[in-house]
């Protein structure tokens, strides 16, 4: 059985980084210190990644100010709102994007987003884009005249944006669903949101992921079989393991039991003996991998490192039975 | 009260840079006192000249309490002076809304820094021991905003749901785990006892404290609340905030804001019989085009008319995150908008989104100002 581990989401920023990005928005430093701060923070994480042996190596998007800017400054068609949103049940919130217009990728705009050290291990790179249904749902819709439309449109789009990072190096791509199994949702969003992911992940040849952090997916799991997806990132607590049924055991399963919104750090005892319940469950099963249910963004810096040092002590264990 | 569309502050203002450096110890710049003086002068505040000493005196435990007061002082003007006929002291006593409370309780212990947005963070605590209140915590701050305005007051108070919520639970995890193996389970159960706990052993003395020593207006702050998918977790914070406020007099409302659809709140809400204010964002989610015949973001009115609710509405009628002044004949319109749906004028009260404290206070007086005029706008025109 083939057993991963790596890194979902967003990484919180260390305190050095908060602090000179509190000292640049207060015109304290320049932007080139700002610059210099931040690169020291992704080698930290990259470091980190690397000696804990994990499977993918992830940027940390510390440019990134939520999973969707990086998308709405670089898609001609999509504008940065004022209003604030909440971003699911956390206290954490995201500018609503709009669309005004088709969207329409700049590569270079986009790609000023990810650290260039990503791309040396070419490998290993895993980078983290937003559904074409998360993109669209997220946003306020001034252009398209129905959801359909607007969403396949995005899925285009994203399509171009998945060609590109697998171009640049991406060995996965792990596109975040937050949107569709928050709340119970209607069939047609369901069959709406799996045509879409297909249509953008159809040429795609690097290993894709499909990650529903805050999802309860309690029912859908013969529906969640029809994403074009090689590996499914399941949420466990949001979903209960005795809920998931009809798992298409061809696919790997993202085993989400590390809490990415609790500072209790699980011990590796428990994270090893859930994968085992998992994996008991399953059946045959061919691919695990050991990951947070969501971005470690919502801990802070030390406690999300403390967390990352236990996946890679609990791939170690599980490897060598 | 008996004026149509009075006028409240909901929480926050900025703290003053030079309140912020001087209660560091730091010496404040030439910017920042002219900054003291300016104000002082703006708001006629009585005895001004007296913190200009002080922020250039030497630095002692004494000179950062007096700092305090002293931008409390100025808060209160600042509200009283914008119009505002319910006013409190712009939470300069807090360094925020929740780590001002949980700091002072037992068993929770902070742990770091995490995201709000863009750039912003606050301070997150983890529970890791049985809550325990030992004093009161805002009521030094209520008695001297009470001292210092003959204004209605209103305290402002962060409520069980968000505190529990905003914090991470290791203590009531731990102590359920052997209970539960489900990680959702087991998260779910230590977060209900959490909550509960809360309310009982944090929220209810604190309360108490308050109403014993005159306070007749809290408003519980939960922009939590609406985050959750389960109406179960609706129904879970009115048994708590009832068991919390059960046999205590005094005016409760309820503040929620940035929820995606306040209409997920009812009618559970409803059940929360001491809560007789919702007051919600509304300008956030508003266009600021005037003269719109239907305007975004007010669909939960006519479901509490339809519902027959009877409560006040808090209307947020000027945007805390946009430095852009909306204008009075704007506010008037949000309104008399709200009133039309609510189909009761006389429930409306009119206040900002949420607190001011991102925006500076030049912005902050502006929105208030004309937020204030906006509501002399839509009394006159719908007294015609």
């Amino acid at each position: 059985m083939r057993v991963d581990t790596y890194l979902v989401g967003l990484q919180p920023r260390t305190e050095e980084l908060i602090q000179a990005t509190r000292d640049f928005d207060r015109g304290r430093i320049t932007e080139e210190e700002l610059e210099e701060v931040r690169l020291a923070a992704a080698d930290r994480d990259f470091a980190l990644q690397l000696k804990l042996n994990f499977t993918y190596l992830s940027d940390p998007m510390f440019y990134w100010q939520d999973l969707l800017r990086p998308f709405v400054e670089s898609l001609d068609g999509l504008d940065s709102g004022q209003q604030l949103s909440r971003w699911f049940d956390n206290n954490t919130f995201y500018r609503k994007p709009i669309i005004n217009a088709y969207p329409s990728i700049s590569y270079r705009k986009l790609l000023k987003y990810y650290f260039p050290r990503l791309w040396e291990r070419k490998d290993k790179a895993k980078v983290i884009v937003p559904t074409p249904y998360t993109l669209f749902m997220a946003s306020e819709n001034r252009y398209f005249p129905d959801k359909r439309s607007g969403v396949l449109s995005c899925a285009q789009e994203m399509e171009r944006v998945a060609l590109l990072l697998e171009e640049k190096g991406a060995s996965q791509i792990e596109f975040v669903e937050p949107f569709l199994f928050f709340r119970s949702p209607e069939q047609a969003d369901i069959e709406l949101a799996i045509d879409a992911f297909n249509l953008t992940t159809q040429r795609v040849r690097s290993e894709v992921m499909i990650h529903f952090p805050f999802g309860n997916l309690q029912g859908h799991f013969r529906e969640i079989i029809d994403f074009n997806a090689s590996v499914i990132g399941i949420d466990f607590f949001a979903t209960s393991l005795e809920d998931v049924t009809d798992f298409d055991t061809k696919k790997g399963i993202a085993i989400g039991c590390i809490d990415g919104r609790n500072s209790l750090v699980e011990s590796v005892d428990w994270v090893t003996g859930f994968a085992g319940r998992v994996v008991e469950k399953l059946g045959d099963i061919k691919h695990i991998a050991v990951v947070p249910n969501c971005d470690l963004e919502f801990l802070p810096r030390a406690i999300a490192e403390e967390k990352m040092k236990l996946m890679g002590e609990a791939k170690r264990r599980l490897e060598h039975g | 009260m008996d004026k149509l569309f009075p006028t409240q502050e909901i929480g926050s203002l900025a703290k003053p840079n030079w309140r912020v450096l001087a209660y560091r110890g730091v010496r404040v710049s030439d910017d920042d006192f002219r900054e003291a003086k300016y104000w002082g002068k703006k708001l006629n505040v009585e005895g001004y000249e007296k913190l200009l000493e002080l922020l250039k005196s030497e630095d002692s435990p004494e000179v950062r309490r007096e700092i305090r007061e002293w931008s409390a002082i100025y808060a209160i003007r600042f509200l009283e002076s914008a119009g505002l006929d319910i006013v409190y002291d712009g939470e300069q006593w807090r360094t925020e809304m929740y780590e001002a409370l949980v700091k002072e309780v037992k068993g929770f212990q902070f742990v770091g820094h995490v995201r709000s947005w863009d750039n912003k963070y606050y301070r997150k605590a983890s529970v890791v021991d049985e809550i325990e209140w030992n004093k009161p915590i805002y009521l030094d701050e209520f008695l001297f905003t009470k001292k210092y305005t003959n204004r209605i007051v209103k305290v402002p108070f962060t409520g069980p749901y968000t505190v529990t919520d905003w914090s991470f639970n290791e203590y009531y995890q731990r102590k359920l785990a052997d209970t539960y193996s489900d990680p959702r389970v087991l998260k779910k159960k230590a977060r209900e006892d959490l909550l509960f706990d809360v309310a009982r052993k944090l929220i209810r003395p604190e309360v108490q404290a308050l109403v014993s020593a005159g306070a007749e207006w809290i408003q519980i702050d939960e922009p939590a609340l609406s985050t959750q998918p389960e109406k179960e977790q609706i129904s879970l914070f009115v048994q708590a905030i009832n068991e919390a406020l059960d046999g205590i007099s005094c005016k409760f409302s309820l503040h929620v804001c940035y929820s995606t659809d306040y209409k997920t709140l009812f009618p559970e809400l409803l059940e929360a019989k001491k809560l007789s204010q919702y007051a919600f964002e509304f300008a956030n989610r508003d266009s600021n085009r005037k003269g719109e015949s239907k305007r975004v973001g007010y669909d939960v009115l006519p479901l509490l008319a339809e519902l027959n609710a009877g409560k006040e509405i808090g209307l947020g009628t000027v945007d805390v995150h946009d430095d852009r002044i909306e204008p009075q004949s704007l506010v008037k319109e949000r309104i008399l908008y709200a009133a039309k749906l609510l189909k009761n004028p006389s429930l409306i009260y009119v206040n900002p989104d949420c607190g001011l404290r991102t925006r500076s206070w030049k912005v902050s007086y502006s929105k208030l100002c004309n937020m204030v005029k906006g509501a002399e706008m839509a009394r006159k025109e719908i007294s015609e």
